[in-house]
């Protein structure tokens, strides 16, 4: 997900939920996104995935540029259902929609594809509506669902040159503070940062922790 | 009068017979052995846009509606009667009956499973 590509964090984040749409409820492929031509009766159930999604972002602070984005999109179902005596329809239609409903969240919420890159919903709000203004009564389950997740400076300028690429880490800690006031060490890490002897804090440049190295990190 | 709607089978949802049969029926056929064979002007309706918000996409659909005499019927249609329409070979409930007023009625029909 952090490699530069043709689409947004939040792009990528809806070819998922559409993906998972598709796999996890009753509508199969009658999932549209992107979709704004009219539906018929004929193409119900049907799952919208609305392509107008809206993207806040929010930065964490003054450092590197970094954001707690919220995105928020709308999943919509559709059915229809036979009309019957006594307005049987609306109810079938009402189940129906509770189902697609129990289908989205059981899909989405806590989808491992989807929790590996976001950190949680922070808001889910659904609205059921049924009409009978049709030749058969028509009924709607809107579910807007926001997700949250952080976007790093890594998300936008690639700073980094993949032709010199990070080969190897040393690590060394200077941990005492000032083990021999009047020592000096040579070819110690970062000489700049050391007082002159005799001193009084630290560093003093003498190495008491080291020898973790890792190699070979492009492998 | 011959021109004037289509045959529409009733069912009435309360049962009895509903239609009175009338010497100007002419057209089509109406006998003892087929009670509340009615008539009336059906029409599919214009397929329109329906959750057509602004931010919504639309679900096309049609709003059928039988028109009739209501000096045609012994008594009036209601809710949940059921309305065959040979011609689209399609029963519908009547979802709503709205008189107009100056004899007439339309009714507001809804496509059933009913074959």
């Amino acid at each position: 997900m952090r490699q530069p590509v043709d689409k947004t964090l939040s792009g990528q984040l809806l070819d998922i939920v559409e993906r998972l749409l598709v796999d996890g409820t009753s509508a199969g492929g009658a999932v549209y996104r992107a979709r704004e031509w009219p539906l018929t009766i004929a193409k119900l159930p049907a799952l919208l995935i609305n392509s107008v999604y809206v993207e806040e972002r929010e930065s964490t602070g003054n450092a590197a540029p970094e954001f707690h984005t919220i995105t928020t999109f709308v999943v919509e179902g559709r059915v229809s259902a036979p009309s019957s005596v006594d307005d049987q329809g609306s109810s079938a239609i009402n189940v129906a929609l509770e189902r697609l409903k129990r289908e989205i969240e059981t899909t989405l919420i806590n989808a491992y594809p989807l929790m590996l890159e976001i950190e949680n919903f922070p808001r889910i709000s659904t609205k059921f509506e049924i009409t009978p203004d049709a030749k058969t009564p028509l009924g709607k389950v809107e579910m807007t669902i926001s997700m949250r997740f952080l976007e790093g400076p890594e998300c936008f300028v690639d700073t980094l040159d993949d032709t010199d690429p990070l080969e190897e880490i040393s690590v060394s800690t200077d941990l005492l503070n000032v083990f021999d006031p009047n020592g000096t060490y040579v070819d110690t890490l970062f000489p700049q940062s050391i007082p002159p002897a005799p001193r009084t804090s630290g560093p003093d440049g003498r190495i008491e922790g080291g020898g973790l190295h890792f190699t070979n990190l492009q492998d | 009068m011959t021109s004037f709607g289509e045959p529409a089978q009733f069912a009435p949802a309360a049962g009895g017979v509903i239609v009175t049969s009338d010497p100007r029926w002419e057209g089509f056929e109406l006998t003892p052995a087929t009670p509340n064979l009615a008539r009336g002007v059906f029409d599919q309706g214009n397929r329109d846009n329906i959750f057509g918000g602004a931010d919504e996409i639309p679900t096309t659909t049609e709003i059928p509606t039988l028109g009739i005499r209501l000096a045609e019927f012994a008594t009036h249609p209601l809710q949940n009667d059921l309305v065959t329409i040979p011609s689209v070979a399609t029963t519908y409930v009547v979802m709503e009956v709205l008189l107009d007023g100056k004899g007439g009625a339309r009714l507001r029909l809804q496509a059933t499973a009913i074959p």
